[in-house]
Parts: structure tokens; C-alpha cells; sequence
């Protein structure tokens, strides 16, 4: 049972992604699969038990999986689907390509066994992820969230994820940190034996993403930040893909995985720019006929927010737990001194339609709320603290990744053959907007939370900068080596495939 | 190939290597990283009169007391903190809930009074993370070191007559490795000193190796301007991601070994390494807590960092639930028997704090007053300091 129930989510989501996008390569359908599958488990979890008192425990959770299984299997045969073709291996790894892969293979297996036998044990994560994790799996429902109140910023992906650990019997849920990482360097990986570039440039861009070591030493931490930074770099990398290529799957993927990073935080406002991108590529993009471009976007749109409506919907509809609340009278207990406010958790709303649009439209509203903040006084006032607080928590941390997206600024402007392809653009889009997102975040933040003094938290709530600044690198390298006439190639790349 | 044209290009190269081998090692070692740079905390306000607490990297901490200074008709509080080398963290704390303007910046000799560089006001207290301004600040000195290094350089390399490209590569790398080197100078520890400086020769190495190679191959088809740029991109994502890699990687390694040895360890001990190091006794508090009651309410003070925080508390004790006591309840027996009274929480449980426990505020003991309790468990922990677990049940509060 331990084994099976987390083979089965790499299986499950392998075959559904086999059969929506083909393309991929085996090494990303196995890693997109988990990620995404690992996302679609977890929502169902919570839903049902919310909406229809499902008890969580492992039955009802091989149920779940037994469902999707079906499904899956159903869908292979009635879209005549050729199996064979999931499971062809399309990777020749040359002996130097081995000597690179195992120590990787290694340091990442050494962090699973880690993930198995130690406990979880950082502060976050005992205190809010992993404690919520251990009480769900005990109580079967999530009623201790009332009991002792829970962050609204934080949907329960990575505490539904730790609590399938413990039900399945594990000691210690910290794996899954492990798993979706290497799920994340599978996608590298695969991404990169896709491409065109030379040996040695697909090394670099591996070597990139595991020298990333914010993200590497977040495996054993155990909290909510791998997960979501994972899901926005695959947004953004996958996001990049569809306007390279003009494939409309990539962009579907790519609000799918967008819709992952929601279901992780739902606090920060990093899904704008994906939502703006999308809009804006298929605005660009020709060749595709109107209607099918509505339908894309109306598609990305669903699959991009439909976690983050139903996270905030079921924030204020607390109904189906209050019935139970009433049941249970001993568990309106203490939340920090403070007694729960009844009134406050009851919003008698039915899930259907009209809400969950009303729902939409507040979140896309939401945007504009920074506005009332910027006024000539409180600038005065304020942006210099901003400034210090950009500079230590998002800046000072990851310089050397400032120092590279600097010489990157330089090379796209002063190249302008590089301006007019513009799906170029995406990358210094995807960074700067998110960049100016943060910074007016921290500046809102300092005047809303006077007490707000945790640039540790700012950093790790930005790290998926780093991957991005790593993509658009190789993109950049990539676009400069297609540049090169084939013949005269050989003499850059005399590195390829030494072994051959 | 003869590297050298002339004698005077090896004299420039020689000395461009003595500067940055020599020169900025004496200055970044003696001048920057030997001197404290936030060393004066002054309060502006006279009719308050702050505290303020120091946290030693340790983590001892210890309370001190402004002093006064009259300046022509204003008195400003002041705390020089010169010559404490290794303080993490300042706490002021004001006697009144009153907005306070604090400065908390270096005296220089150009500047009459303070470089302003936190000038919030606060409600309640502020805390400085000392350890986060001093490498702001000397990010800033590194920056403008930097920058004098790229002029001296810059009429340096005019001298030389070789190609021109390849004074550009070593004018690059040069400056990267000087802000390398600065990078590496922020640390206290000389082993990692000195490993780190191997590491950045290795990275320069490697960079300008990578760089030479890149644009040589890239002559025929692109520009010097791009040729360059490109070279440097990739030569830099090379140097960054190895320079971080090869920091990482001794850590990874020996991070691997423990993993492998600590697999033949029993799961307790396992738990004990990281409990015992992150939170002191409250695991096996916790467990002896479990021992005697679940479901019950447990009260708790709010007055050291582990013991004091709920939600960490409440990990190691569910499925019993803590109260927390708010910090002004905790020192008098009326207060925190008002408290109990008005929140209808007895009978309950009463957690009992003692010296060590907490090691993030290991002098605390609480209750600090008498309590007439039905029951009092107590357990010694002889693997942990043989220290003496205990817990109140309390019925009522009036005697």
C-alpha cells in the first residue's frame, strides 16, 4: 500500500498527460503527470470532503485513484490511442551524458531516502503544512481548521499531500518534496533531449536548474514554497513554448500548471501575468481562427483559476463545516485567544454558477486595491522602507542571478535582431512584470502589516525568479546558436558528443 | 603563442594581478570586514525611555540601557554597540505604546550625526537584524570598490596593445572575480575563507577559459559587441551556477554521508537530532504531556520563542490543545487567574517551564508564582540534562 499510492499518482497522471499532449517527451509526460495529477488528487480530496462529507482516509483515497484510473483507461480506448507509442524511449544518453546523469541520480535519490526517515522538522512546516497534514490524516475531515484558525494564502495542497503520506502509512510525508523535484528535473531533462541544443548547452541548462540551490534545499524543508515555485516555472517555460511554437496544447499546459501554483498559494499576484500573457499571445499569434482562439483563452482562463475561485469561494462558504461545527459543539475552541466568530463563517451561498462568476469578478478586481496606497505622502513615507526590504529580500539574496538577467537586459536591447522575434519578449515580460509585482506587493505590505519584517519569507515567496532567469538564458544562448550556419557550428560545438 | 608583446604588457599584468591579489585581499580583509559598521542605535524622542535587547549569535541575550546625550537643545538616546563583534539581532522595546523615531546607522567622520537609514515609526519596538545591515552596507562599499576597480583597470589595460577582445575578457573576469571575492569576504569562518577563495580562482578559470573559447568560435558570425556579450553570458551563467555549485556541493556531499549513516540510527534519535536542535525539550515535553492527557487544554505562557509560540506547541502535544497566556498574564497570580476566570478555562492543565527547556530563551521559568494544583506529574528526562518535566492540574484558582 505504501508503494502503490505513489506509484499509482505518477501512473494515473502519465497516462492522462500521454493522451492530452503527445508531443512531450517520455521524461516530461512522467513528471508534468505527478505534478499535475499530484494537484487534481489533492483538490478532489479537499471538494469532496467539503461539499460532500467524504471521509479522509486511504479507501476513500484509492477510490479517488481507482476513479481517475478508469477514466484514464477508458479515455485511452475510446480515443484509440496508440500505447505503445507513451512508452517509447526516445533518449540516447552517450557516456558522457552518463557521467553527468549519476551523480544527479545520486544527490536526488540520497534526498528521497531523506524525505523517508527523517521527520519534518522545520518551523514552518510543523507549525501550520505539516501539523494540518497529520491532523487531517487523524480526524478525517478538516475541522481543525476552525479550531485552531488557518491562512487563507496557503490552499491545502501541501497539507492534503502530507496527509496522503501518513494514510498510506509513511513515517514521514517529507518525500513528496523530494518527488516533486525530481518530477521538476524530469521536465528539464525531457525538455531539453526535445530541443536542439548542443551537448554541452543542454548540460548547462541542467546544471542550471539543479544549481539552483534555494530550490534544492528546499526538499527538506517541507514547505510551501518548492511546490508553487515548481508549478510557475513550468507556467512560464511551458507558456514560452506555445508561442514558440504556436501549439495550442503548450498553452493549455501552461495554465494548467498555472492552475497548480493557485492551488499551492493563493496569496500572491504572480497568476496576473500569466493571465495577461495569454491574452496577449493570442491576441499576437495568427493563424489561428477567432473562435478557437476564444475558446483557448476561455479554456486557460478555467484551468488557470478554477482552483484559486473554489479555494476563495469555500473560504467564505464554510457551510458544509459549519453543519458539522454545530454538531460537534466541542470544537469552537480557542484560535489564539479569540473565539471563532460564527457570523463570520456563515455565508448560506450555493455552489453554482452565478457565485462562482461574482467570485471571478472580485478576484480580477482585486488587482486594482494597491491603487488607494500610491499617494505623494505615503511614498514619501514608505518607498524608501520598500526599497531596503526589495533590496534584502529579493535582490541581496540572488545576486548572481541579477548579474546574469543584467547582461541579458544589455544583449536583447542592443541586438535588434533579437527584438523582432517576439517571442523573445516573453521572458523579460514574464520577469519584470513580476518583478514590478513584487515591489509594489512589498510597498502595499509594509503599510497594511506594520509588523511585517520577514524578508526570509519574501525571498522564498520569489524564487521562481532564479528558474526564470536560467530559461531565458538558454533561450537567449539557443537563439544565437540557431544563428550559426550548421557547417560553421561544428567548430563551436566541438564538444558535442565527445564521446561519439 | 607569445602571450606578451612588449615588457611594459607584462609589467601591467603583473601589477593588475598584485592589485587584486594583494591590494584589494589587504583592504577587503583589514578595512571591511574587520570593522562594524552599525554600531549606534539613536532614539530621537526624549519623553520615552526605551530599552533595548541585544541577541548575541549565540543566541544569549542581554538587556541594556540607553544613555543620554544632550545635543544643543535636544537630549537623544543613544546604545553604541562598537564593540560587540557578533551581534545578530537588536530588540528596543519603549516603555509606552508611543511612535518612536529610531536612526540606526555608523557615526562617520564626514557626517555630523548618523547615516539615517532606518527611520520608521513603530507602535511597539523594532527590531534591527544587525547581521542583514552590515552586509547591505557593505554591498554598498563593495559596489563602489568595484567600481573604482573598473577605472584603474580600464587605464590599466589601455598600456596593452594585444587584441583587443581579449583585454576585454580579462578586464571582465578580473572585475568578477574581485566582486567574487567581496562575495567571500562577508564570511566570518577562515576555512570557508579559503575554500571559497579556491573556489573563485577555479570559477575565474573556468570563466575565462569558457569566454575565449565561446568567442573565438563566435568570430566569423557575429560582431566584437555581440561576440562579447554572448560570451559573457554564458561564461557568467558558467561561473555563477559552478561558483554556487561548487559551494553546494561539499555541503551536498556531506549532507549525503549523514544521511547514510543516520539510516542505521533508531527512528527516535532521528527525531531527536532536529527536535532537540530546533525546538529543545518541547518534543519530549510534548510526548510526556501526551502521556498524561489528550483532549485536554493546556495552558502555556507566551513568553520564550518555542515554548511561547502555539502553533508550534500544538504540534507536539495534539491531540491536546494549548492556550496561550498573553505576556502580561504570566507574571502576577491575579492577573493570570483573571485570565483562566474570564476565558472559562479551568479545569485545566498547566504547563510548568524550567530553566534549559527553551533554548531560545533558556533562562526563563514560569509559573514564577505559587499555585495550589489537585494533581502535579513530573517526569526525569536523565537522556536531556536531567531535567524535570512537569504539569499542573489546576480545578479551581481561588485559593
Amino acid at each position: 500500500m505504501k508503494l502503490a499510492g505513489i506509484i499509482l499518482p505518477f501512473f494515473i497522471g502519465f497516462i492522462f498527460i500521454s493522451i492530452f499532449f503527445k508531443k512531450l517527451n517520455i521524461l516530461e509526460k512522467i513528471g508534468i503527470g505527478f505534478l499535475l495529477y499530484s494537484v487534481l488528487f489533492t483538490f478532489n480530496f479537499f471538494v469532496l470532503n467539503l461539499y460532500t462529507d467524504l471521509v479522509m482516509n486511504v479507501l476513500n483515497g484509492f477510490f479517488i485513484n481507482l476513479f481517475w484510473l478508469l477514466l484514464a483507461i477508458i479515455l485511452l480506448f475510446l480515443l484509440r490511442n496508440n500505447i505503445k507509442e507513451f512508452f517509447k524511449i526516445e533518449i540516447s544518453l552517450s557516456k558522457f551524458d552518463w557521467v553527468f546523469t549519476l551523480p544527479v541520480i545520486i544527490f536526488l535519490f540520497i534526498e528521497i531516502w531523506y524525505g523517508f526517515i527523517f521527520p519534518v522538522w522545520c518551523w514552518d512546516s510543523v507549525a501550520v503544512y505539516d501539523f494540518f497534514g497529520k491532523v487531517f490524516a487523524k480526524e478525517g475531515n478538516m475541522l481543525s481548521t476552525l479550531r485552531y484558525g488557518y491562512f487563507e494564502a496557503y490552499p491545502f495542497f501541501v497539507s492534503l499531500l502530507h496527509m496522503w503520506g501518513y494514510l498510506i502509512g509513511w513515517y514521514s510525508p517529507l518525500f513528496f518534496h523530494a518527488l516533486l523535484y525530481i518530477a521538476f528535473i524530469f521536465v528539464i531533462y525531457g525538455y531539453t533531449l526535445r530541443s536542439e541544443f548542443p551537448f554541452w548547452i543542454k548540460w548547462l541548462f541542467i546544471f542550471s536548474v539543479l544549481g539552483i540551490n534555494s530550490l534544492y534545499g528546499h526538499i527538506k524543508m517541507g514547505f510551501n514554497n518548492l511546490p508553487p515555485t515548481i508549478f510557475l516555472s513550468l507556467a512560464f517555460l511551458y507558456g514560452y513554448e506555445w508561442v514558440r511554437t504556436k501549439e495550442c496544447p503548450y498553452l493549455l499546459l501552461s495554465s494548467l500548471l498555472g492552475g497548480g501554483y493557485l492551488w499551492c498559494r493563493n496569496g500572491e499576484p504572480w497568476w496576473i501575468s500569466l493571465l495577461l500573457f495569454y491574452l496577449i499571445s493570442l491576441f499576437i499569434i495568427k493563424g489561428i481562427k477567432w473562435w478557437k482562439k476564444c475558446l483557448l483563452f476561455i479554456l486557460s482562463f478555467i484551468f488557470l483559476l478554477t482552483t484559486k475561485v473554489v479555494w476563495e469561494y469555500s473560504l467564505r462558504n464554510w457551510e458544509t463545516l459549519l453543519k458539522k461545527q454545530q454538531r460537534q459543539s466541542e470544537f469552537v475552541e480557542i484560535k489564539e485567544n479569540k473565539t471563532i466568530e460564527k457570523s463570520n463563517m456563515v455565508k448560506k451561498e450555493k455552489f453554482e454558477l452565478k457565485v462562482l462568476t461574482n467570485e471571478t469578478i472580485r478576484i480580477i478586481s482585486s488587482v486594482f486595491i494597491p491603487l488607494q496606497y500610491i499617494t505623494l505622502d505615503r511614498l514619501q513615507k514608505y518607498l524608501p522602507l520598500t526599497i531596503d526590504m526589495f533590496w534584502r529580500a529579493i535582490v541581496k539574496t540572488r545576486l548572481a542571478y541579477w548579474w546574469i538577467m543584467i547582461f541579458l537586459m544589455i544583449l536583447f536591447i542592443s541586438d535588434r535582431s533579437l527584438w523582432k522575434k517576439w517571442e523573445l519578449w516573453v521572458w523579460p515580460y514574464f520577469f519584470w512584470i513580476n518583478v514590478v509585482m513584487i515591489f509594489v506587493g512589498t510597498y502595499v505590505f509594509i503599510q497594511t502589516f506594520p509588523d511585517w519584517n520577514i524578508p526570509g519569507s519574501a525571498e522564498r515567496m520569489s524564487m521562481f525568479l532564479e528558474p526564470l532567469v536560467v530559461f531565458w538564458a538558454i533561450t537567449i544562448i539557443g537563439e544565437y546558436i540557431r544563428k550559426i550556419p550548421s557547417n560553421e557550428r561544428k567548430k563551436l560545438f566541438s564538444m558535442d558528443n565527445p564521446m561519439n | 603563442m607569445k602571450f606578451f608583446s612588449s615588457k611594459l604588457e607584462k609589467i601591467v599584468f603583473v601589477t593588475i594581478i598584485f592589485y587584486f591579489f594583494c591590494i584589494k585581499f589587504i583592504v577587503d580583509y583589514f578595512f571591511i570586514d574587520s570593522r562594524f559598521i552599525n554600531s549606534i542605535i539613536l532614539v530621537a524622542d526624549k519623553e520615552i525611555s526605551p530599552s533595548i535587547t541585544i541577541r548575541w549569535e549565540n543566541l544569549r541575550e542581554e538587556i541594556c540601557k540607553f544613555d543620554e546625550i544632550s545635543s544643543k537643545d535636544k537630549i537623544i538616546y543613544y546604545y553604541n554597540f562598537n564593540d560587540y563583534k557578533k551581534v545578530n539581532e537588536v530588540k528596543i522595546t519603549y516603555s509606552e505604546n508611543t511612535p518612536v523615531k529610531s536612526y540606526l546607522g555608523k557615526k562617520l567622520s564626514i557626517f555630523k550625526s548618523p547615516i539615517p537609514f532606518l527611520n520608521i515609526k513603530y507602535r511597539v519596538g523594532l527590531y534591527f537584524d544587525i547581521a542583514q545591515h552590515i552586509y547591505f552596507y557593505k554591498n554598498i562599499l563593495f559596489f563602489i570598490f568595484t567600481f573604482i576597480d573598473i577605472i584603474i583597470l580600464l587605464f590599466l589595460l589601455k598600456l596593452i596593445k594585444k587584441d583587443r577582445f581579449l583585454k576585454i575578457a580579462f578586464f571582465v573576469f578580473l572585475f568578477l572575480s574581485s566582486f567574487s571575492f567581496s562575495l567571500v569576504f562577508t564570511t566570518n569562518n577562515y576555512l570557508e575563507k579559503i575554500v571559497f577563495y579556491i573556489v573563485c580562482l577555479a570559477d575565474i578559470f573556468i570563466g575565462t577559459f569558457v569566454f575565449i573559447k565561446i568567442s573565438g568560435s563566435l568570430s566569423e558570425n557575429f560582431g566584437n559587441i555581440r561576440r562579447v556579450l554572448i560570451s559573457l553570458l554564458i561564461s557568467i551563467l558558467w561561473v555563477y551556477i559552478n561558483f554556487i555549485n561548487l559551494k553546494s556541493i561539499t555541503t551536498k556531499t556531506f549532507h549525503s554521508f549523514f544521511v547514510v549513516k543516520s539510516s542505521l540510527w533508531r527512528q527516535e534519535n532521528r527525531n531527536l537530532y532536529y527536535y532537540r536542535k530546533e525546538y529543545g525539550h518541547l518534543y519530549e515535553y510534548g510526548k510526556f504531556l501526551k502521556s498524561i492527557t489528550t483532549n485536554s487544554r493546556i495552558i502555556f505562557p507566551s513568553l520564550t520563542r518555542t515554548f511561547g509560540n502555539g502553533a508550534v506547541i500544538r504540534y507536539f502535544i495534539y491531540p491536546n490543545v494549548p492556550v496561550m497566556v498573553p505576556k502580561e498574564y504570566c507574571y502576577s497570580k491575579e492577573k493570570f487567574v483573571k485570565f483562566l476566570k474570564e476565558n472559562e478555562l479551568l479545569p485545566c492543565y498547566i504547563a510548568v517551564l524550567r530553566k534549559g527547556m527553551d533554548i531560545w530563551g533558556s533562562d526563563f521559568e514560569w509559573p514564577s508564582f505559587q499555585l495550589y494544583a489537585k494533581k502535579e506529574y513530573t517526569l526525569t528526562n536523565k537522556d536531556y540534562g536531567d531535567c524535570i518535566y512537569s504539569i499542573l492540574y489546576l480545578e479551581e484558582a481561588s485559593k
